[in-house]
């Protein structure tokens, strides 16, 4: 490529860009427009939502887990049965891959587009107490909390890993 | 160094991410498809699929043809953002922010398509032994299109602010020279080793995916020093786009996957192979030995960056200015996990 004498006028052309609109959105007011839905993709890789009523606590989503990111773990007041074990996600670990949703035989684990989560640390938390603080409230137990906004599923006639 | 002058340069590698051969042996063959994406952070499909081409040689299967495409598609859009980040990263060394601020604006479109795509828009993980997760969503390749058309207007204002910007082709040229039979013998590729004049593409000579139904053409350049390599980059990303077009007027319907079993516990039988992948740093090799188990006996990757990272620094940076070694690095487009993996 050659260089090319530049016309005096050239940085007089970039006023065009006083009048484009910014790049970027004002994010908590404004959202993304790309997609059929507002927000980010349909297919988001976000939070869990887990149906607690169809899950049968097989532990097929720990197996897979590349990170042992899930463990399962018995509700308080259930007698001690696999069935009654749920999945509980240690979001301090896990890396959104999705392949637990996937390996899901009953497809009650999905993902949902909600990507949010904020920790409040009281201020009567010593400032050495606080990774600690910090750490156990990124252990969750997904429910039904997410379960009007999906993002990532995997249906019973979409099975990619299971 | 004596004042602003290197002297000696000795590169000491494993800083960045390290044990990725090692970690491979212990995790299941699926689990790995994680782990992969993370030795190059801006390209990280070419590692996906060439670690997936080389499972499914050893198995001795064929993916369905529109699988091959949505493979095509997915590579050559992260080679887009790639490129984008690379040539803005480019003008960032040399001191030109606005290229930079630009073109991650404009990697962030490719982006949202990848969020629509995959569900994620850096680690994708879209590729499975097999074919990919998930069909493209509807209306995905319309808007792919528009961000197409939208990247091609974008090339002019790129030359016109960067490409023959009177201060960096002065900064660039005859920056780092590689003479055409160095530029072979010490193992580059990718755009490194076509700057230098050598017509090697690995979607060219061995075409994997859907590159054989493709037309491309090999573009190089002759002077083989940093600016040939940032101007064979600008070549190779309107290239890429054409290339993308055509998949988008060839994809066929069908399955996007094949049945083989349930993955999460998939054994592949006894084995090796070697796979091949260009991206947009040079050529992903991926060897790959199975001993019949649920693990993979050894996987050792050959990442682009080292010759590059290792020998040719040796070489070009004594008697470099400081100033230089950025525009050096990313000149070369040296990805540092290449070969810390």
């Amino acid at each position: 490529m050659t260089i090319g004498k530049k016309s005096v006028y050239s940085p007089i052309t970039q006023i065009k860009n006083i009048f484009k609109k910014p790049v970027t959105i004002r994010y908590p007011k404004e959202h993304l427009n790309v997609f059929p839905v507002e927000g980010v993709s349909p297919r988001y890789r976000g939070m869990h939502a887990n149906d607690l009523e169809k899950c049968i606590g097989c532990g097929s989503c720990k197996r897979i887990c590349p990170i042992d990111a899930i463990e399962m773990k018995l509700p308080e007041g259930k007698e001690d049965a696999r069935k009654n074990y749920r999945p509980v996600i240690d979001y301090g670990r896990c890396c959104f891959c999705a392949f637990c949703v996937d390996m899901c035989p009953t497809s009650s684990l999905n993902m949902s587009r909600e990507y949010l989560y904020e920790i409040k640390t009281p201020l009567n938390v010593k400032p050495g107490e606080e990774i600690d603080f910090i750490k156990e409230k990124f252990v969750i137990k997904p429910d039904e909390k997410y379960g009007d906004n999906f993002g990532y599923k995997s249906g019973k006639k979409e099975k990619v890993l299971g | 160094m004596i004042g602003t002058e290197i002297v000696t340069v000795r590169p000491n590698a494993g800083q960045l991410h390290r044990g990725f051969e090692k970690l491979m042996e212990q995790k299941k063959w699926v689990q790995n498809l994680v782990l992969v994406p993370r030795i190059c952070v801006v390209d990280p499909d070419p590692n996906e699929v060439a670690y997936c081409m080389a499972i499914e040689k050893i198995m001795g299967v064929e993916i369905p043809e529109r699988a091959k495409y949505l493979r095509t598609i997915t590579l050559e859009m992260s080679r887009l953002a790639s490129f984008l980040f690379g040539m803005g990263g480019l003008a960032a060394s040399l001191g030109h922010y606005t290229p930079m601020y630009i073109m991650t604006a404009d990697r962030d479109r490719i982006l949202d398509m990848f969020e629509w795509l995959t569900g994620g828009r850096v680690y994708h993980i879209y590729n499975i032994p097999g074919g990919v997760r998930k069909d493209a969503p509807e209306g995905f390749f319309e808007k792919l299109e528009e961000v197409l058309d939208f990247l091609q207007e974008r090339i002019p204002d790129y030359d016109k602010i960067l490409f023959e910007n009177p201060l960096i082709v002065k900064r660039l040229k005859g920056l780092g020279y590689v003479s055409k039979e160095d530029a072979m013998r010490t193992g580059l590729s990718g755009p490194n080793l076509k700057a230098s004049g050598n017509p090697y593409d690995v979607r060219v000579d061995t075409p994997y995916a859907a590159y054989p139904y493709l037309n491309i053409d090999v573009i190089t350049q002759t002077e083989g020093d940093s600016l040939a390599r940032a101007i064979q980059v600008r070549m190779e990303f309107e290239q890429s786009i054409d290339i993308i077009r055509q998949a988008l007027k060839k994809i066929p319907e069908g399955e996007v996957k094949l049945d083989l079993g349930i993955l999460g516990n998939l054994k592949v039988p006894a084995g090796e192979a070697y796979s091949k992948v260009e991206s947009s740093k040079g050529e992903y090799g991926y060897y790959v030995i199975s001993d019949g188990g649920y693990n993979p006996y050894r996987v050792s990757v050959r990442g682009p960056s080292l010759p590059a990272g290792f020998l040719w620094a040796q070489k070009h940076l004594p008697t470099m200015k400081i100033d230089d070694v950025a525009a050096w690095m990313a000149a070369f487009s040296i990805c540092p996990p290449d070969f810390d993996k």
